[in-house]
C-alpha cells in the first residue's frame, strides 16, 4: 500500500519535471547482487552476469595472467576491458587486486575507490572495493 | 732496377694500398652494416566484439585504411574482405601486438543495425562453437620516428619478399646479376653505346651491385673516377658476399621517394606508402609499378606524374614477360590495371604530426631522441584515426565559416591578415588517453603545435575550478548564495582591480548555480575572494593543471578567478579531464607500450588514478556543467549534438575576445577547443560563438556516451528555484532538480511550497 503511494507520488513528481540532471542508474541496477558468488579468499568473484562476453573473456584471460604472474599483460587485458565498459566496477576492483599483487598498494588502494564510487549502495562488490582499500591501506602502511 | 721499374713499383704500391683501403670501407661498412630504424608509431586496434556500436561502413573504411582489398570473392588471402549489406568476412594479417601473436584469423561479423551483432571465426564450420568473443585488428601504421637525416625505412627480410619480385628487380635492373663479379662489362658497353648514338646519359649500365656502393658510400656525382671507384669497390663486395646478402641490402637500401621531410627508402616502407599494404600481398602490376620506380621515384611519382609512372609500369611489366617471369596473358590483364596506389586524401590517412609529438614528449622521459630513430622500436598508442580524422575535417571547416563571418561582419579585417588558427585535444575520460591531437588547421602540417604549444589565458575556463574550491569548502552548495555586485579587489603592489561582468550588468543575489551556468564574473570573484586565491590555485594544481603558470608566485593574484592564468589545451584536457572523471586524475597518455625490434615488451605505461578532489563536490559541480549546455553559456550546442546526449562543459574567451575556448566532456569523451590568432589580435568570438561551434560539431560525430556519473552517498535530489536556491515544487518558478548534500536546510520559496511537505514526510517514511 504504501509502496504504491510511494510510487504515485514518485510518477507525478517526474511526470512535473522537464529537463532534470540525469539521474544514475548504475548497470547492475540497485542493490546486492546475488549472482556473484566469491572464492574463499574473497577474491575471483564469479562475475557470471551483467558484463559482455568480451569483457567477461577479457577479466577471466586477466586473472589467469594474474594467476600466472604475468603482471604486465594481466594489466594489459583489464585495460583493454576498462575501454569498453570503463563503468564496470567489477573491473576497476580487478585491476586493484592486480594492483595489490604486484606490491602497489597505493594504486590498488585508487582502484578500490574507483571500483566503490561507481559500486551501487550496498551491493558486493561495493563491499569488495572497501575491503580492498582497508587491506591496501594496511598493506601500505606496512 | 731502372728508373721506370721504380716507377711501376711505387704505382703498384700505391694502387695496393688504395685496394687495401677500400677493402676496409668496404667490408667495414657491410659487416657493420645497420640500418637505422626508425620507431614505428601504431594507433590503437580496433576491438571487435558482439554489441560493439559500429556502422559497417565504417568497420569497411577502418579496413581500407588499413590496405584491405575488397573481394567479390569468400577472402582467401590475408587483408582483404567482403563486404555484403548485414556482413564483413575478413581474413586478418598476422601482427604481433605487444602482449602477443595474433595469427591470421578469418572472421565473419554480422551486423544488426549499426550494431555488431556476431563474431565467428569462418573456417570453424558449422560444429562447434565459432563465436570469438573479442578479437582485436591489427594496428593502423600512423608513422615513424625518423631521425633528422629523413631516413625512413621498414626492413624487410629475405623470407618476406616475393620471389617474383626479386626476379622482377634483376630483370629490369640487372639482367645478369647472378653470374657477373660486381659489374657487367656487357651492360656498360652497350650502355655507352646507347649514349653515344643518342648525344646523352639515356641508359646506365650499373649493376645491383654498383647501384648498391653508390647509395652507401658515394654521392650522385657523375665522373669517371667515382665511377671506377664505384666498380671497383661492387667487385671487392661480390668477393666477400654472397648474392642473396647483397640483394636484399639493395631491397632495403635503394631510395623511393620522397614525402616531405621524410626519404622513403626501401621497398618494405615504399610498399606501405604507396600502397598501404606489405611488399608480400602486392599483385603482379604492383610490384611492376615498384620496380618502375627505382629508375626515378620523384620523375615517375604516380601521383604526380601518372601518365608517365603507367607507361614505365607497363614496359617493367613487358621486361618481365621477356625474362618469362609472367605469361603474355598475365601482362595483357596487368597492363589494364590501374595504378592503385591509394588514394591518401580520401582515406583520411596522414601523417599525424600534432600526436606524434605527444608521443614524443612522452617517450623522451624514458628514451634518448637516438633510441627512437635507430633502434627499430614499436610503439603502440592510443590514436583514434577515426576521431583523429573527424576532429581534422571540422576544425578546418569550422575556422572557414568562422573566418568568413568574421570577414563579412568586421570590416577592418584585412584580407591580408592570417585566418584564424585552432587546436583541438580529445581524451578518454576514464583512462586518460589521448585519442586525437590536432595542432593546426592544415592537418598534416608540422608546424607550431598550438595543441602542445600554444600558451594561451584561459578565461572563464577557470572559473569550474573556483566553484569546485567553494564547494570542497563544505561552505557552500550549488543552492548557496553569492552577490553578484561591483566588487573592487586591492592588490599587493597597492593596485585597484575592478573586474565587471561580460554584459556590463550585475544581477544581486544569484545562486552559485546560476553564477557559473551564466558565467558571472563578479559573483564568481567575490566567491574566489571569500574561499582564498590561494586555494583556488591548489584546486588547480590538484586536478593536474600545470603548477607553474598560475600568475604571481606564492602569492597568486586575484586575476586568476578570472582565468589569467596562461595554459596550453593540452593542459586545459588533463584539468577538465579530472573534473570528468569523478575527481580522478589520470595521467595524460598518448603511449600504450613499447616493444623493441623482436616484440620484446620493453616499457608499459599503465593506467594509474589519484582521487584528487571531493566526490560529493564534484557531483555538484557536475550539474552545473550540465546546466551550462541545458540553458547557459553552452546552449549553443544543444540543436548539434545528438538527441538525448547528455554534456557538462564551460564556454571562455580572454580579455579582448583574443581566446575562444570551450572545454567540455561526455560519458565517454572530453575535448578542448581553441580558436584564436596567432598573433594575439582579437577575434571578436566568444568561447560559445567560435570554440563551441567546432566543439559541437565534432561531438556530433562522435559516437559518445552520455554524461551520467553515479551519485555518491551524502547527496539527495531536491527542486531548487534557480535563482533563489530555494526549494520549489516542480512547475512552479524556474526550478531545477539537484543533488544537494543531505543537510543542508533550505527554506522554501514563498508561492510555491505546497507538496513540499508531503515529499518531507515521504522521505521521512522511506529514507
Amino acid at each position: 500500500m504504501r509502496v504504491a503511494m510511494f510510487m504515485a507520488v514518485v510518477a507525478f513528481v517526474l511526470s512535473g519535471c522537464a529537463g532534470n540532471f540525469s539521474q544514475t542508474v548504475s548497470p547492475d541496477g540497485q542493490g546486492a547482487d546475488p549472482g556473484v558468488a566469491v572464492s574463499p579468499d574473497g577474491r575471483g568473484a564469479d562475475f557470471g552476469t551483467g558484463m559482455s562476453p568480451a569483457v567477461q573473456t577479457l577479466l577471466e584471460q586477466g586473472r589467469e595472467q594474474r594467476d600466472a604472474g604475468d603482471y604486465a599483460r594481466a594489466s594489459a587485458s583489464l585495460e583493454r576491458a576498462l575501454r569498453i565498459e570503463s563503468g564496470e566496477p567489477k573491473v576497476w576492483l580487478e585491476m586493484g587486486w592486480l594492483r595489490y599483487d604486484e606490491g602497489n598498494f597505493a594504486q590498488a588502494e585508487q582502484m578500490g575507490r574507483k571500483a566503490l564510487s561507481l559500486a551501487p549502495a550496498g551491493s558486493a562488490v561495493g563491499e569488495q572495493a572497501e575491503q580492498l582499500i582497508d587491506d591496501a591501506q594496511f598493506g601500505w602502511e606496512r | 732496377m731502372s728508373r721506370s721499374q721504380k716507377i711501376v713499383g711505387v704505382l703498384l704500391a700505391l694502387i695496393l694500398a688504395w685496394l687495401a683501403y677500400l677493402n676496409f670501407t668496404v667490408t667495414q661498412k657491410f659487416d657493420g652494416r645497420r640500418w637505422d630504424l626508425p620507431a614505428q608509431v601504431f594507433a590503437r586496434p580496433l576491438e571487435l566484439y558482439a554489441g560493439l556500436s559500429l556502422p559497417p561502413e565504417r568497420l569497411a573504411r577502418e579496413l581500407q585504411r588499413l590496405g584491405y582489398r575488397r573481394t567479390a570473392q569468400r577472402p582467401s588471402r590475408p587483408g582483404s574482405f567482403r563486404a555484403t549489406r548485414r556482413r564483413i568476412e575478413l581474413l586478418t594479417r598476422e601482427f604481433r601486438f605487444w602482449d602477443e601473436l595474433q595469427p591470421a584469423t578469418a572472421l565473419n561479423i554480422e551486423f544488426a543495425g549499426d550494431r555488431v551483432a556476431r563474431l565467428t571465426n569462418s573456417h570453424d564450420n558449422g560444429h562447434g562453437n565459432g563465436d570469438i568473443p573479442i578479437m582485436r585488428l591489427e594496428p593502423l601504421l600512423v608513422g615513424s620516428i625518423f631521425p633528422t637525416h629523413g631516413e625512413d625505412r621498414l626492413i624487410v627480410a629475405p623470407a618476406e619478399t616475393p620471389a617474383l619480385f626479386e626476379a622482377a628487380l634483376k630483370a629490369v635492373e640487372d639482367r645478369r646479376f647472378e653470374s657477373h663479379h660486381g659489374v657487367d662489362p656487357q651492360a656498360l658497353l652497350r650502355a655507352i653505346w646507347v649514349n653515344l648514338r643518342s648525344g646523352e646519359v639515356a641508359q646506365g649500365g650499373s649493376t645491383i651491385t654498383q647501384q648498391l656502393v653508390k647509395n652507401y658510400f658515394l654521392d650522385n656525382r657523375r665522373t669517371l673516377w667515382r665511377k671506377l671507384r664505384e666498380a671497383v669497390m661492387a667487385v671487392i663486395l661480390e668477393w666477400h658476399y654472397d648474392k642473396a646478402d647483397l640483394l636484399n641490402a639493395y631491397i632495403n637500401e635503394v631510395y623511393m621517394g620522397q614525402d616531405g621531410g621524410r626519404a622513403i627508402h626501401g621497398f618494405g616502407l615504399a610498399s606501405r606508402y604507396y600502397f598501404s599494404r606489405p611488399l608480400a600481398e602486392l599483385d603482379v602490376h604492383e610490384l611492376a609499378l615498384l620496380v618502375a620506380l627505382v629508375k626515378g621515384p620523384t620523375y615517375y611519382d604516380p601521383w604526380r606524374h601518372p601518365q608517365r609512372a603507367l607507361e614505365r609500369r607497363n614496359l617493367v611489366l613487358q621486361l618481365m614477360a621477356d625474362s618469362e617471369l609472367i605469361t603474355a596473358g598475365q601482362v595483357r590483364k596487368a597492363r589494364t590495371r590501374e595504378l592503385d596506389v591509394w588514394d591518401r586524401d580520401t582515406a583520411g590517412v596522414s601523417y599525424y604530426p600534432a600526436y606524434l609529438q605527444l608521443v614524443r614528449s612522452q617517450l623522451a622521459e624514458q628514451y634518448r631522441d637516438e633510441d627512437l630513430t635507430t633502434q627499430g622500436l614499436r610503439v603502440f598508442t592510443a590514436l583514434d584515426p577515426l576521431v583523429q580524422a573527424t576532429a581534422e575535417a571540422r576544425l578546418a571547416a569550422g575556422l572557414t565559416a568562422l573566418d568568413r563571418s568574421n570577414k563579412t561582419g568586421d570590416s577592418d579585417s584585412s584580407d591580408d591578415l592570417a585566418p584564424l588558427a585552432g587546436a583541438v585535444v580529445i581524451t578518454s575520460v576514464q583512462s586518460g588517453e589521448a585519442l586525437a591531437i590536432v595542432g593546426d588547421r592544415r592537418a598534416g602540417f608540422a608546424g607550431f603545435n598550438r595543441a602542445l604549444d600554444a600558451r594561451r589565458p584561459i578565461g572563464s575556463l577557470i572559473k569550474p575550478v573556483v566553484y569546485l574550491a567553494a564547494l570542497q569548502s563544505g561552505r557552500h552548495t550549488l543552492a548557496s548564495s553569492i552577490d553578484d555586485e561591483a566588487i573592487t579587489v586591492t592588490l599587493d603592489n597597492g593596485d585597484s582591480w575592478a573586474p565587471q561582468n561580460y554584459s556590463g550588468e550585475t544581477h544581486g543575489p544569484v545562486t552559485l548555480l546560476r553564477a557559473l551556468v551564466e558565467s558571472f564574473n563578479l559573483a564568481t570573484v567575490r566567491l574566489g575572494m571569500d574561499i582564498g586565491v590561494t586555494k583556488v590555485a591548489e584546486t588547480l594544481t590538484a586536478l593536474g593543471g600545470p603548477d607553474n603558470r598560475i600568475p604571481g608566485i606564492g602569492a597568486p593574484y586575484p586575476s586568476l578567478l578570472l582565468g589569467a592564468a596562461e595554459l596550453t589545451p593540452l593542459e586545459v584536457a588533463r584539468v577538465y579531464g579530472t573534473l570528468a572523471n569523478a575527481g580522478f586524475r589520470t595521467p595524460l597518455r598518448a603511449v600504450r607500450s613499447v616493444v623493441d625490434s623482436h616484440g620484446e615488451p620493453l616499457e608499459r605505461y599503465p593506467m594509474a588514478l589519484e582521487q584528487a578532489a571531493d566526490p560529493v563536490a564534484i557531483y555538484q559541480l557536475g550539474q552545473a556543467l550540465v546546466e551550462v549546455m541545458r540553458r547557459g553559456t553552452g546552449r549553443g550546442a544543444r540543436d548539434v549534438l545528438p538527441a538525448g546526449l547528455v554534456a557538462a562543459g564551460k564556454t571562455g574567451t580572454s580579455g579582448d575576445y583574443r581566446d575562444s575556448w570551450f572545454a567540455g566532456f561526455t560519458g565517454e569523451h572530453v575535448m578542448v577547443v581553441w580558436v584564436g590568432y596567432d598573433d594575439n589580435r582579437p577575434t571578436g568570438l566568444t568561447g560559445a560563438s567560435g570554440a563551441l561551434t567546432i566543439w559541437s560539431s565534432i561531438m556530433q560525430q562522435m559516437n559518445s556516451t552520455t554524461y551520467e556519473p553515479p551519485l555518491p552517498a551524502g547527496l539527495r535530489n531536491r527542486w531548487i528555484d534557480f535563482d533563489t536556491g530555494q526549494m520549489a515544487r516542480p512547475g512552479c518558478a524556474d526550478v531545477v532538480e539537484l543533488a544537494l548534500p543531505r543537510d543542508v536546510r533550505l527554506s522554501s520559496k514563498p508561492g510555491c511550497g505546497p507538496g513540499l511537505g508531503v515529499l518531507r514526510w515521504l522521505d521521512e517514511v522511506f529514507d
